[in-house]
C-alpha cells in the first residue's frame, strides 16, 4: 500500500478533476474574502461623523517640489555622514619620511643597558637607511636631529644616557609632532612601562601617520627594584643633629632583603644605616642621624645631600638607587634688618626678637641695612624688617623684595617679610604702610609715598590704610580692625607674603608683651607664616621628582643658570618609573613581533587626507538650487504670493549678521553735570544680576532721545511741564506707554496733581496721586524697605496709572548722591549712601519689572532662591 | 381595563377590520352614523351624553332645568348633527418603504417591511372612516413617478377585507399588481382629512397637498431596524443606492452615537416642519405597542370636540 501510494501516478481525467476543484476553493475564497454589501435606505438622509480616522490618500506629488525635496533631502543625509578623509596612496619607498623617537626613560633602563639599547635603536636605524629622509629625537628634549652615520648616533645616544627624569610619551611625541610637521611613519621605541605611555592617546596619531611601536626589555629578568619613597628632614633649623627619617620600598620579589642606605656631601659620606626588609614587606623607613659638626661649610649655595641604597642583591634599576634632598640645618636662612641700638644695643627692639629666634633654634642673619640687589629675595624664605622713622625707608624695603614679587618666576618660591615698627610712632607707621603698598600693591616700584601712606598718624589709621587696600587682620578681636596685632597679604604668582606689625615686636608693658610670651608670639608667628613647613614639601620645591620632561622649562626654550640646570638634572626619578609596571599588549600600538619584521618598517604607501571643502560646496550648492526651483514653482502656482517670496528672498540674501544685546541706560534730564555711573554700575551689578550702563545718557532740556529707555530722571518738575502746569504730550505718552517718571527735589503735591490734569483719561483708565504706602512694590522689589527717608517733612508720592506706578515723586536729589560726582544731599536729615542706593535698586526693579512679585510666573524662582 | 391581549400587540399584528379597541366615543359599531364631520348648528337634546356645564350667552332653550332642580347647577345639552367627510389615505410605494427584505437578520428572523405596516394602518384607518360614514380614498403613491399613482375608493367594509385578503396573499409584495385599484396621477380635491404614511425619506409631497385638507396627519413610519444598530455586522458594508455614493462599515456605524444623534436630529427637524403646516407628526414603528397606536388615533379624533 505505502509503495503504490507513494508511485501515484495523474491520469488526464484526475488532473481535469483536481484542476476544476482547486479552481472552485479559489472561487470559494474569492466570494468569502469578498466584502458583503448591504443596502440601508436610510442612509441616504442621515450622514453620521465617524470617529474612526480618515483613509489616507496617497496623491502623485507635484514633480518639481518633489525632485527638490529629493535633492535636500539626500544632500542633508550626506552632511550628517562622517567624513571619510584618508586614503590611502602608493608612493615610492626612498622618498618616504620616516621618524624614530628613542625613549631614554628610566624605566626603560631597569629592563636593558645602555649599550644593548643603542645597539637595538641602531640596528633598526640601519634596516631603515635606505630611505632618504630619516629623523630622530628622544626623550631628552624637543630637538630633532639626523644622523650620518652609526658611530654618530651612537655617539650621540651615549653622551645624552638615561634622564632621571620621567618621560610621559604623549606630551613629549606631541610636542615633537609639531616640530616634525608631518611623516610618513612614526616608529616608537620603548617599552611598555605604565608610566610612559599613560594618557598617550596614540590612535589619535594614526589618522594621520602610520605609528610603529618598537617594544625593548621584552625578555628581561624581573628583578626587584629599590627606590625611595621620601625623605623627611626632622631636626630644627638651628640643631645640633641633623635627623631624617627616609623611607624605601622595593618592587618585585618578596624575599628577605638587606642593604646600606649612605648618605654623602660632596662625596664625603656622613652616614651610613645597614637595613633590613623582611620577606613580603614592601616600605621601610629608617631614621638617619649625624651630627651637624660634620657636615661641611660651603661658600654660596651648598650642594645637595645625595642618599644612596645600596641592596646587598641585584637591583634592577639603578638609577633611582640615587636621590637628592638640600642641606637642611645649620643655615642662616633668615635675614633680620634692623637699625642698630648703638651703646643700648640690649635695649633695641631687634635685640629681643633675635634672642627669641634663638631660643627656637634660628639664627638670623643680621643686617644694618640692605643697600643693594645683591640679596636676592629668595634665598632666605623669612625677612624681618624693622623700620623706622626715616625720610627715605628703602634701605629697610629692599627693592629686590619689591622686584621679586614685580618680576615672578615660572616656578616661584615663597618668601615671607615681616615689617615691624623700631619704634611707635607716625613716621615709621607711614615708612610701614609705604612698604606694605610696595611689596603688595604697587604696580611699580616708585619712589614717592603715595598720598594716603602720608595721611596715617597712628596705630588706627595704620589699620584703616592697609585694611582698604586688601590686607588682612591678623590677632586682636574679631571684628574690632585696631585691635589688630597685623595685617597681612600675599602676592599670589610671586608668593610674596607680607606681614606688617601695628606695633613693635619686643616686651612692653603697654603692649602687654612679656619677655616670657614673646618667644612664644614669635613661635606662633612663624608657624603662621608656614616657616616650619614640613621638610618634605621643601624638598620638593628644590629637587623635584619630574614626572614629565616636559615640564622641564628647557623645552619651553628658558635658559636656565647653571645650578638650575643641575637641580633639573639630577631629578629624582619618579616613582611610577621606579614602580616598573607594564600595560598589556593590547593597549599599545602596533608593533613588531621579532626583529626580522623591521624591515617592514619601510613604507610603501601614505596617506592623504582628502579636502572635504569641495564637496560641502557642491552639496549646498544643489541645496540652494532645489530651493530656488521650488520657490520659482510656488510663485508660478500662487501668484499671490509672488511679491512677498521675493522680497524674503531678497531679504534672506541682504541680512546681515548683527549681534543684539540689552543695555540699562541711565536717562538723566538735569542742567548739572553729574559724571559717569561708574561706582553705581559696580555696585548694582555685585548687588544684583542687572548690570546699568556707566555712561547715563544726559541732557540739559528735553530730548526725545530721554524716551527710549524705560526710565527718566527730571532734576526737577520744571524740566518736564509746559507753560500752564501740564505734562509735555510727549512725556505722557511715554508713560502711557509703560515708562516710569522720576522727578527729585519734589515737595509741592500741588504741583503734581496739576501735571497729570491733562492727559489722562481718568475715566477709563483710574489714575491718581497718592503717597507711597508700606505695602507698595517699591518697598519689597528687591529690598525689604520698612520706610522712604523724608526730606525736610516732604515725602514721596506716587501716580497710579493703568494699576502701576507711572510717577514717582522723590522729594531731594536721590540720583545725584549716587553717582560719580557725588552732589551733597540738601535736607537736614540725608539719608545714607547704602539707603540710597537700596532705594535705587528697588526702583530699577520697579522700572523693569513693575511689580514682578505679584505675576505668578516668577513664583518658582522667588521660593528657589528663598530656599 | 386595557389590560387585554393588546397590551403586548404590537403594529406588526395589527388588523385592518378590528376597531373594537378604539375608546371615542364617536366610533360605534353600528351603521347609524352620518359621519365624522360635526356640523355647526347646534340644537337641543335628551340624552346625557351631550350635556355640558352652562357657558354665559348659552342659549336658554338648552338648559335642562330638571337637572338644574336635582343639582342646583346649570347643564346645557346641546346637540351638533354630524356629516359625512372626505378622507385621503396615502401611503407610499418605494423602494426604501420595501425595507427590510428580510436578508438583513436572516430568514429565520424576518422582520416586516415597513410596506407592510403601511397598508395595515391605511387599511384600518380607511376601515375606521368607512364605519363612521365617511368617504375615504386610498392612494398608493410612487415618490419616483407620480404618473403612476394608485387609487381606490371602497364602498363598504368588505371591499376592504377583500384587498386585504389579496395583499396577504401576496405577502405584500409590492410587485405584484393589485386589484381594485385604478391608475391616476395625484389628483387631490378639497378634503376634510389627509392621512400620509411614509419613511420621510423620498419626498416630502405631504406638505404641499396638506393645505387643501382641514386637518393633516403624517404618520413617520420607520423601521425598527433603522432605530437600533445593534443587528449591524461589524464587516459588512451598508449603502445607499441612490444619492451619494455613502459606504459605511457595520462596526463604524456602530461605534459612538454619532448616528442616533443624526437620526434624531432629523425626526426633530422632520416634526418641525409637519407641525410647521398645521399637520399631526405620529411616529412610528412595527414595534409600536397597539394600545400606543390606538391611542393616536383617540386623540385625532377627540378633537372633534
Amino acid at each position: 500500500m505505502t509503495q503504490s501510494f507513494f508511485n501515484f501516478q495523474f491520469s488526464i481525467p484526475g488532473m481535469v478533476g483536481f484542476l476544476l476543484a482547486l479552481t472552485a476553493c479559489f472561487l470559494w475564497w474569492l466570494i468569502r474574502i469578498r466584502q458583503q454589501r448591504m443596502e440601508f435606505p436610510i442612509l441616504r438622509i442621515l450622514r453620521p461623523r465617524p470617529s474612526y480616522k480618515p483613509k489616507l490618500a496617497l496623491l502623485k506629488p507635484p514633480l518639481i517640489p518633489f525632485l527638490s525635496f529629493l535633492a535636500i533631502a539626500l544632500s542633508i543625509l550626506i552632511f550628517l555622514l562622517k567624513p571619510k578623509v584618508v586614503s590611502i596612496e602608493p608612493i615610492d619607498a626612498t622618498g618616504s619620511k620616516v621618524h624614530l623617537f628613542i625613549d631614554m626613560s628610566p624605566s626603560i633602563s631597569g629592563k636593558t643597558s645602555l649599550e644593548e639599547y643603542i645597539q637595538e635603536v641602531s640596528q633598526i636605524w640601519l634596516q631603515l637607511i635606505q630611505t632618504k629622509h630619516i629623523t630622530l629625537s628622544t626623550s631628552h628634549s624637543d630637538e630633532i636631529w639626523n644622523a650620518d652615520n652609526q658611530q654618530d648616533l651612537e655617539k650621540k645616544l651615549y653622551n645624552l644616557n638615561f634622564h632621571r627624569s620621567g618621560a610621559s610619551l604623549g606630551s613629549i611625541i606631541a610636542k615633537q609632532w609639531k616640530i616634525i610637521n608631518g611623516v610618513d611613519r612614526l616608529i616608537v621605541i620603548s617599552d611598555k612601562d605604565a608610566h610612559s605611555w599613560k594618557n598617550f592617546n596614540w590612535a589619535y596619531l594614526q589618522k594621520d601617520t602610520d605609528l610603529w611601536f618598537n617594544p625593548v626589555g621584552e625578555n628581561f629578568l624581573k628583578q626587584s627594584n629599590f627606590y625611595f619613597v621620601k625623605a623627611k628632614h626632622l631636626s630644627p633649623p638651628a640643631s645640633t643633629v641633623m635627623d631624617w627619617d627616609i623611607s624605601i620600598a622595593r618592587k618585585g620579589s618578596h624575599n628577605e632583603a638587606s642593604g646600606v642606605l649612605e648618605v654623602s656631601l660632596s662625596d664625603q659620606v656622613l652616614a651610613s644605616v645597614p637595613w633590613t626588609m623582611n620577606s613580603d614587606q614592601k616600605e621601610l623607613t629608617l631614621r638617619v642621624s649625624w651630627p651637624s659638626t660634620s657636615t661641611p661649610s660651603f661658600e654660596g649655595s651648598p650642594p645637595p645631600l645625595v642618599w644612596k641604597i645600596k641592596p646587598n642583591e641585584q637591583d634592577a634599576m639603578l638609577i633611582d638607587n640615587e636621590f637628592r634632598t638640600s642641606l637642611k640645618g645649620m643655615e642662616q636662612n633668615i635675614i633680620l634688618v634692623a637699625e642698630s641700638g648703638g651703646e643700648q644695643s640690649l635695649e633695641g627692639p631687634s635685640h629681643a626678637l633675635q634672642a627669641s629666634l634663638k631660643i627656637l633654634g634660628i639664627v638670623p642673619e643680621r643686617f644694618e641695612w640692605v643697600s643693594s640687589n645683591k640679596l636676592k629675595a629668595e634665598s632666605y624664605p623669612l625677612w624681618i624688617l624693622f623700620i623706622g622713622e626715616h625720610d627715605d625707608p628703602s634701605p629697610y624695603c629692599p627693592a629686590s623684595l619689591v622686584s621679586h614679587r614685580l618680576e615672578p618666576k615660572l616656578i616661584a618660591k615663597p618668601v615671607r617679610t615681616w615689617l615691624i615698627p623700631y619704634v611707635s610712632n607716625k613716621k615709621s607707621f607711614q615708612n610701614i604702610c609705604w612698604c606694605y603698598h610696595k611689596l603688595q600693591v604697587a604696580p611699580y616700584s616708585g619712589s614717592t609715598m603715595p598720598p594716603f601712606c602720608q595721611e596715617v598718624y597712628d596705630r588706627n589709621s595704620l589699620a584703616v590704610v592697609l585694611k582698604s587696600i586688601g590686607a588682612k587682620q591678623l590677632g586682636g578681636e574679631v571684628g574690632s580692625e585696631f585691635s589688630a596685632l597685623a595685617w597681612t597679604g600675599t602676592d599670589e604668582k610671586s608668593l610674596l607674603s607680607t606681614l606688617a606689625f601695628t606695633i613693635p615686636i619686643r616686651p612692653s608693658r603697654a603692649f602687654g608683651i612679656t619677655h616670657s610670651q614673646l618667644p612664644l608670639i614669635v613661635k606662633g608667628l612663624l608657624a603662621q607664616s608656614g616657616f616650619f613647613a614640613d621638610g618634605a614639601d621643601q624638598l620638593r620645591e628644590v629637587w623635584p621628582r619630574i614626572s614629565d620632561n616636559v615640564k622641564n622649562k628647557v623645552w619651553f626654550g628658558e635658559t636656565l643658570d647653571q645650578t638650575e640646570t643641575l637641580k633639573y638634572k639630577l631629578s629624582n626619578v619618579p616613582a611610577g618609573e621606579s614602580l616598573m609596571k607594564e600595560i598589556e599588549k593590547k593597549h599599545l600600538p602596533p608593533h613588531w613581533q621579532n626583529s626580522q619584521e623591521v624591515s617592514k618598517a619601510i613604507p610603501n604607501q601614505k596617506k592623504v587626507q582628502e579636502n572635504p571643502l569641495p564637496w560641502i560646496y557642491a552639496l549646498l550648492g544643489i541645496i540652494l538650487l532645489a530651493s530656488v526651483a521650488e520657490l520659482i514653482w510656488q510663485i508660478r502656482k500662487q501668484r499671490s504670493v509672488k511679491a512677498s517670496s521675493l522680497l524674503i528672498l531678497m531679504g534672506v540674501f541682504l541680512a546681515q549678521e548683527k549681534n543684539c544685546y540689552a543695555e540699562i541706560n541711565l536717562a538723566i534730564l538735569s542742567n548739572r553735570n553729574h559724571g559717569g555711573a561708574a561706582g553705581l554700575e559696580l555696585e548694582v551689578s555685585s548687588r544684583t544680576s542687572l548690570k546699568i550702563s556707566k555712561s547715563p545718557i544726559q541732557f540739559a532740556n528735553f530730548n526725545d532721545r530721554l524716551l527710549e529707555e524705560p526710565w527718566l530722571w527730571a532734576q526737577s518738575i520744571e524740566s518736564i511741564r509746559d507753560e500752564k502746569g501740564h505734562l509735555k504730550q510727549q512725556v505722557g505718552r511715554w508713560i502711557r506707554r509703560g515708562g516710569l517718571l522720576i522727578i527729585q527735589n519734589s515737595k509741592a503735591p500741588n504741583e503734581l496733581e496739576t501735571l497729570t490734569k491733562k492727559g489722562f483719561d481718568y475715566q477709563k483708565i483710574p489714575a491718581h496721586w497718592r503717597p507711597i504706602p508700606p505695602d507698595h512694590e517699591l518697598m519689597r522689589s528687591f529690598y525689604l524697605l520698612d520706610a522712604l527717608p523724608t526730606c525736610d517733612g516732604s515725602i514721596w508720592h506716587g501716580f497710579m496709572f493703568d494699576n502701576r506706578l507711572a510717577i514717582l515723586a522723590v522729594p531731594y536729589e536721590l540720583l545725584s548722591t549716587l553717582l560719580d560726582s557725588r552732589i551733597r544731599n540738601q535736607c537736614t536729615e540725608p539719608p545714607t549712601r547704602e539707603r540710597n542706593l537700596r532705594i535705587f535698586i528697588n526702583t530699577l526693579m520697579v522700572a523693569l519689572t513693575t511689580d514682578y512679585k505679584k505675576d505668578q510666573i516668577h513664583m518658582r524662582e522667588i521660593l528657589k532662591r528663598l530656599q | 381595563m386595557q389590560t387585554s391581549y393588546l397590551s403586548h400587540a404590537q403594529l406588526s399584528s395589527l388588523n385592518p377590520m378590528d376597531i373594537r379597541e378604539l375608546r371615542s366615543q364617536f366610533i360605534k359599531t353600528s351603521m347609524q352614523m352620518h359621519g365624522s364631520q360635526l356640523m355647526a348648528l347646534k340644537r337641543a337634546s335628551k340624552s346625557p351624553e351631550y350635556s355640558r356645564p352652562y357657558i354665559s350667552g348659552d342659549p336658554i332653550n338648552l338648559i335642562d332645568w330638571k337637572a338644574y332642580a336635582r343639582t342646583d347647577s346649570l347643564i346645557v345639552r346641546e346637540k351638533r348633527d354630524e356629516a359625512s367627510s372626505k378622507v385621503s389615505i396615502v401611503w407610499e410605494l418605494s423602494p426604501s418603504m420595501d425595507w427590510p427584505t428580510g436578508l438583513e437578520l436572516g430568514k429565520q428572523k424576518a422582520i416586516p417591511s415597513k410596506f407592510e405596516i403601511a397598508t395595515r394602518i391605511a387599511l384600518h384607518l380607511s376601515h375606521l372612516h368607512l364605519r363612521l360614514g365617511d368617504q375615504a380614498n386610498l392612494w398608493l403613491h410612487h415618490p419616483m413617478n407620480s404618473e403612476n399613482n394608485l387609487v381606490f375608493s371602497p364602498r363598504q367594509p368588505s371591499d376592504l377585507l377583500s384587498l386585504f385578503n389579496t395583499i396577504l396573499k401576496n405577502k405584500f409584495n409590492t410587485q405584484t399588481s393589485l386589484p381594485f385599484f385604478a391608475k391616476r396621477p395625484f389628483h387631490i380635491p378639497k378634503l376634510d382629512r389627509l392621512y400620509w404614511i411614509s419613511d420621510g425619506l423620498n419626498d416630502l409631497t405631504f406638505t404641499k397637498l396638506v393645505k387643501k385638507a382641514k386637518r393633516g396627519c403624517f404618520m413617520h413610519l420607520l423601521s425598527s431596524l433603522e432605530e437600533e444598530l445593534e443587528w449591524l455586522k461589524d464587516d459588512c458594508c451598508y449603502f445607499d443606492h441612490t444619492g451619494e455614493k455613502n459606504e459605511f462599515l457595520g462596526k463604524n456605524l456602530k461605534k459612538g452615537k454619532s448616528y442616533y444623534q443624526e437620526l434624531s436630529s432629523w425626526k426633530q427637524q422632520l416634526k418641525e416642519t409637519v407641525q410647521g403646516v398645521g399637520s399631526q407628526y405620529i411616529p412610528l414603528t412595527e414595534r409600536t405597542a397597539l394600545t400606543t397606536y390606538y391611542q393616536f388615533i383617540d386623540s385625532l379624533f377627540e378633537n372633534k370636540k
